[in-house]
C-alpha cells in the first residue's frame, strides 16, 4: 500500500518535472486553448477601454484589470512555451507564439497608457486591440 | 414586532451571506461561457443547501448538538477522524480562497500588489474572530453583502432579451461551441459552490451558540427557506449579467476585476463601487465563517470548549486553532498562489466532501432519541434521500471531470 | 445544551441503552453546561457476575486505542513515549458514574468541571469489547461485537445484558436495529440489508475473554437485535 503510494508520488513528480512532450493532437489543443485565453484577455482590456470612454470605470480598477490581463497572458505564454512541439508543428508554433507576444506587448502598452491616464492614446490602442483579437481568433479557428 | 424584525434580519443576512468568493467566481465564469444554461444546477444546489441546512439547524435546535458532534457520534472516532481531516482540509482551502477574495476585492480599490494586502486581511480576520461578537459579524457583514443586489439591478438595466434568457435557463441550452464534459464539470463546480459544507458547519454551530430551542425552528426555517433561494437569485444575476456583457466578447473570467465589469457596463462607477463593497463584505463574512468552522469542527470532534459566547480564556484550544488556521491561510497566500485558482479547486473539492457530513446529519435527523417529535417528515426524507443520491453522484464525478477537462478548459 | 434545559430529552441512564450508540463519543458537559471532552471510552468493572458501567473515560489515552488498527496502536505507544517520566500515561482519565447526572444527546455531570478527572484505576473498556471477534461453540468466527446492550441493575448501575453480533464496524447499525420505522427508507433498507445476519446474544450464554479479545458463545444465536420500543 505505502510502496504503491510512494511509486505513484514519484511518477507524478517525475512527470511534473520533465519537459512536456505532448503528441500532435494534444499539442494542437493546447495551442488552441492558449490562443483563446489570450484573445479573452485582449477582449477584456478592449471592453475596459470602451467603458473608460464612457467614464464608467474608476482609474484604480482599470489599472488592476489591465495588470491582471497582462500577467495572465504572460503566464499563458510561459506555460505554452514549455510544451515541446513536434517538427511538423513548427510553422504553427511560430505563428502562435508570435501572435501571443504581439498581444502581450500590446497589453503592456495599454497598461502603461492607463497608468499614465493617457486618454489621447486610447482610440488608437482600441483599434490595435481589435486587430490583434481578430488575428488571435482567426488563428484559433484554423487550429480547430 | 420584535420577532418579525428578527426574522427579517435573519433572512436579509442569509441572502447577503449566501454568496461567497466561490459563488462569485464560479457564477461569473459559468455565466460568461454558458449563460443561464446551467441555472438548473444553481436551483438544485440551492434547494440542496436548504434541505441540508434545515436538517442540521433543526438537529442543533432540538438536541443542542452541532455537525461534528454528530459525525463522531454516528461514525465513530476512526471514520470520524478521517472525515474531520478531509472536511477541514477543504474548509481550510475555502478559508484561503475567502481571505484571498477579500484581498483581491481591496486590490480593486487600492491598486497595490496583492501580497501587500494579504497580511492585513489575515490580521483583520483574526481580530474579528477573536474580539467581535458573533451576531455583529453575521449581521453587519451579511447586510453589507446585500450590496451584491447591484448585479440584479445591473442585469435589469442592461435590458437583456428576457425571453431568450428564460428559454436558455429552462431548456439547459448549452452554447454550441462548448463540450458536454466541460458543461458537466461546471455543473459540479456550481453545485459545490452553492452547497459548500462550511455553510452547514457554521450554521449549526451558530445555532448551538445562540441557544436555539425547538421554538426557534420556525424562525430558522424562514431564514433558510427564504434567504437562501433569494441568495441563489443573486448568483443567477451574476451569471446573467456576465452572459450579457462578457459572453458576446468571448471573455472567460479568471480575475475578480472581470466579475465586476458587467456592473460597470450597466451602472457605471457608482454601481461598481457598490459591487466592490459587496465583494468585500461577502468574502470577509465568508472568511470569518470558514475560519470559525475550522475551529468549531476540530473542537467538536475532541469535545473541547468552543464558541464565541464564552470568553477566549475559557476556550483556549478553540482560539489557538483559529490563530493557527489564520496564520496558515495567510502564509499559503503569501506563496503568491492565485486565489482564483484556489477558489476553483475549493468548490470542486466541496462537492467531493459533501457526503461525509450530509449522511450523518440525515441519519440523526431521523433518530427519535435525538429529535423526539421533530424527526424528519415525509417531505424532508423524500428530498433528503434524493439529495443523498445527487450528492454522492456529484462527489464521485467531481475529480474525474476535473482531470478530464483539465479544470474546465 | 446547558444544564438549564432540564426537559430537553429524557434521561437515558434509567433505561435500556446500547453502549456504542448512546454513550460512546457523546459530549461531556459539567453542571454549568461547560464542555470538558468526549466520552472517549466507557469503563466496565466486574461486579459479582455482571459487568457494570462504573465510569466514563476521556482524553487521548482513551481515544487513541479506539482509532483501531496499527494506527491506533502506534499512536498510543507514541503518546506514552511522549513523556516517559509520567507514570500510567496510557491510563485514561475517568469520571465516576456517581458524578454523572443525566444522559441525553450529551452526558451531563452533576459537578463542576474543575478537577473532576481522576486517573486512579485501570479497568476493562467498552471500546475494547465492541469490535471483539465472536466465536460460535465450535470455535468458528461468526462476526464481531457491534454493540453492547445495558440495562439498569438492582442498584441502578447499568449492567451488560447482551451483545449484538454481526459484520462490519461497531456502531455501523446506526440505530436502525432499534426502530423498524426509522427513516429514510433508502438508508434503512441499505443498512438492514448489510446487517441482515446480525444477531443478539445474552452475555449469560457467552464467555468474554479480555486477554484473547474474543467472545465465545455457548449456543448459536437466533434472535435478531430488534427489540420492542422502550
Amino acid at each position: 500500500m505505502l510502496a504503491g503510494l510512494g511509486t505513484a508520488l514519484v511518477v507524478i513528480l517525475v512527470a511534473a518535472c520533465a519537459p512536456q512532450s505532448p503528441d500532435h493532437s494534444s499539442w494542437t489543443d493546447q495551442a488552441h486553448q492558449a490562443l483563446e485565453d489570450t484573445a479573452s484577455q485582449v477582449a477584456t482590456v478592449s471592453l475596459l477601454l470602451r467603458l473608460e470612454r464612457e467614464g464608467k470605470v474608476p482609474g484604480k480598477y482599470q489599472q488592476v484589470v489591465a495588470q491582471d490581463s497582462e500577467s495572465a497572458v504572460g503566464a499563458t505564454m510561459a506555460k505554452f512555451g514549455g510544451e515541446q512541439p513536434e517538427p511538423r508543428d513548427d510553422t504553427t508554433y511560430r505563428r502562435v507564439t508570435g501572435l501571443m507576444s504581439d498581444a502581450s506587448d500590446l497589453l503592456s502598452e495599454v497598461r502603461i497608457a492607463i497608468v499614465r491616464r493617457d486618454a489621447a492614446a486610447y482610440p488608437k490602442l482600441l483599434d490595435r486591440l481589435g486587430d490583434v483579437e481578430n488575428r488571435l481568433n482567426a488563428a484559433a479557428e484554423d487550429l480547430r | 414586532m420584535k420577532k418579525y424584525l428578527a426574522v427579517a434580519l435573519g433572512i436579509l443576512t442569509a441572502i447577503g451571506g449566501f454568496v461567497d468568493i466561490g459563488d462569485l467566481v464560479t457564477n461569473a465564469q459559468v455565466g460568461a461561457r454558458f449563460g443561464l444554461s446551467l441555472a438548473w444546477v444553481v436551483a438544485i444546489g440551492v434547494l440542496g443547501i436548504c434541505v441540508f441546512a434545515e436538517m442540521s439547524g433543526r438537529v442543533a435546535a432540538v438536541s443542542g448538538r452541532a455537525t461534528f458532534d454528530l459525525v463522531r457520534e454516528r461514525l465513530g472516532p476512526r471514520v470520524g477522524m478521517l472525515n474531520l481531516v478531509a472536511s477541514m482540509l477543504i474548509t481550510f482551502l475555502t478559508f484561503v480562497a475567502e481571505i484571498g477574495g477579500v484581498a483581491l476585492s481591496l486590490q480593486l480599490v487600492a491598486s497595490v500588489h496583492l501580497l501587500l494586502i494579504v497580511p492585513f486581511v489575515g490580521l483583520a480576520v483574526w481580530v474579528l474572530l477573536w474580539r467581535a461578537k458573533f451576531s455583529a459579524i453575521e449581521n453587519v457583514l451579511g447586510l453589507l453583502g446585500l450590496a451584491l443586489v447591484v448585479f440584479a439591478v445591473g442585469l435589469w438595466q442592461l435590458g437583456p432579451d428576457w425571453g431568450a434568457l428564460a428559454q436558455q435557463a429552462a431548456t439547459a441550452d448549452k452554447p454550441g461551441d462548448e463540450h458536454w464534459r466541460t458543461f458537466a464539470y461546471y455543473a459540479v463546480a456550481l453545485f459545490g459552490a452553492a452547497m459548500t459544507p462550511y455553510e452547514v458547519f457554521f450554521f449549526s454551530s451558530g445555532g448551538v451558540e445562540e441557544r436555539w430551542t425547538a421554538e426557534d425552528i420556525s424562525t430558522m426555517r424562514a431564514n433558510v427557506l427564504v434567504g437562501f433561494p433569494l441568495g441563489g437569485l443573486l448568483s443567477l444575476a451574476i451569471a446573467g449579467s456576465a452572459w450579457v456583457v462578457l459572453g458576446p466578447l468571448q471573455i472567460s473570467v479568471d480575475s475578480l476585476g472581470q466579475v465586476g465589469l458587467p456592473v460597470a457596463a450597466a451602472l457605471g462607477k457608482v454601481g461598481l463601487a457598490v459591487a466592490i463593497l459587496g465583494f468585500v463584505a461577502a468574502t470577509f463574512g465568508a472568511a470569518c465563517e470558514t475560519g470559525l468552522s475550522v475551529g468549531y469542527s476540530i473542537a467538536q470532534y475532541f469535545g473541547r470548549q468552543w464558541g464565541k459566547y464564552v470568553r477566549p480564556k475559557e476556550a483556549v484550544g478553540f482560539h489557538v486553532v483559529l490563530v493557527l488556521a489564520t496564520l496558515a491561510a495567510t502564509a499559503f497566500l503569501m506563496t503568491a498562489v492565485d486565489p482564483i485558482m484556489v477558489t476553483e479547486v475549493s468548490v470542486v473539492f466541496s462537492a467531493v466532501a459533501l457526503p461525509l457530513t450530509y449522511f450523518p446529519i440525515l441519519v440523526v435527523a431521523n433518530d427519535r432519541d435525538y429529535m423526539g417529535e421533530h424527526v424528519n417528515g415525509r417531505l424532508a426524507n423524500g428530498l433528503g434521500s434524493i439529495y443523498l443520491v445527487v450528492i454522492c453522484v456529484a462527489a464521485v464525478a467531481a475529480l474525474p471531470l476535473m482531470i478530464w477537462t483539465r479544470m474546465g478548459q | 445544551m446547558t444544564g438549564t434545559d432540564e426537559q430537553r430529552r429524557e434521561n437515558r441512564l434509567t433505561g435500556r441503552i446500547d453502549g456504542a450508540l448512546h454513550l460512546l463519543d457523546r459530549q461531556l458537559l459539567d453542571c454549568e453546561g461547560r464542555m470538558l471532552g468526549k466520552v472517549d471510552d466507557v469503563e466496565l468493572t466486574r461486579v459479582g457476575d455482571d459487568l457494570a458501567i462504573t465510569g466514563v473515560l476521556t482524553g487521548a489515552a482513551a481515544l487513541l486505542p479506539r482509532l483501531g488498527g496499527s494506527l491506533g496502536g502506534a499512536l498510543t505507544r507514541k503518546w506514552a513515549e511522549l513523556r516517559i517520566s509520567e507514570p500510567h500515561r496510557t491510563r485514561p482519565w475517568r469520571i465516576d458514574m456517581s458524578e454523572v447526572d443525566r444522559l441525553d444527546s450529551a452526558v451531563h455531570l452533576s459537578v463542576r468541571r474543575d478537577g473532576v478527572l481522576r486517573r486512579d484505576r485501570d479497568a476493562h473498556r467498552l471500546g475494547r469489547l465492541t469490535g471483539m471477534d465472536v466465536l460460535d461453540p465450535d470455535g468458528e468466527r461468526i462476526g464481531r461485537v457491534l454493540d453492547a446492550r445495558f440495562e439498569p441493575g438492582p442498584d441502578g448501575t447499568l449492567v451488560l445484558r447482551s451483545v449484538i453480533v454481526g459484520h462490519g464496524r461497531p456502531g455501523s447499525l446506526l440505530g436502525y436495529d432499534r426502530r423498524g420505522d426509522q427513516g429514510p427508507w433508502l438508508v434503512r433498507t441499505v443498512v438492514c440489508r448489510l446487517h441482515r445476519h446480525s444477531a443478539i446474544v445474552g452475555v449469560a450464554a457467552s464467555d468474554i475473554s479480555w486477554d484473547e479479545g474474543t467472545v465465545r458463545l455457548r449456543e448459536r444465536p437466533r434472535e435478531a437485535p430488534g427489540h420492542p420500543l422502550d
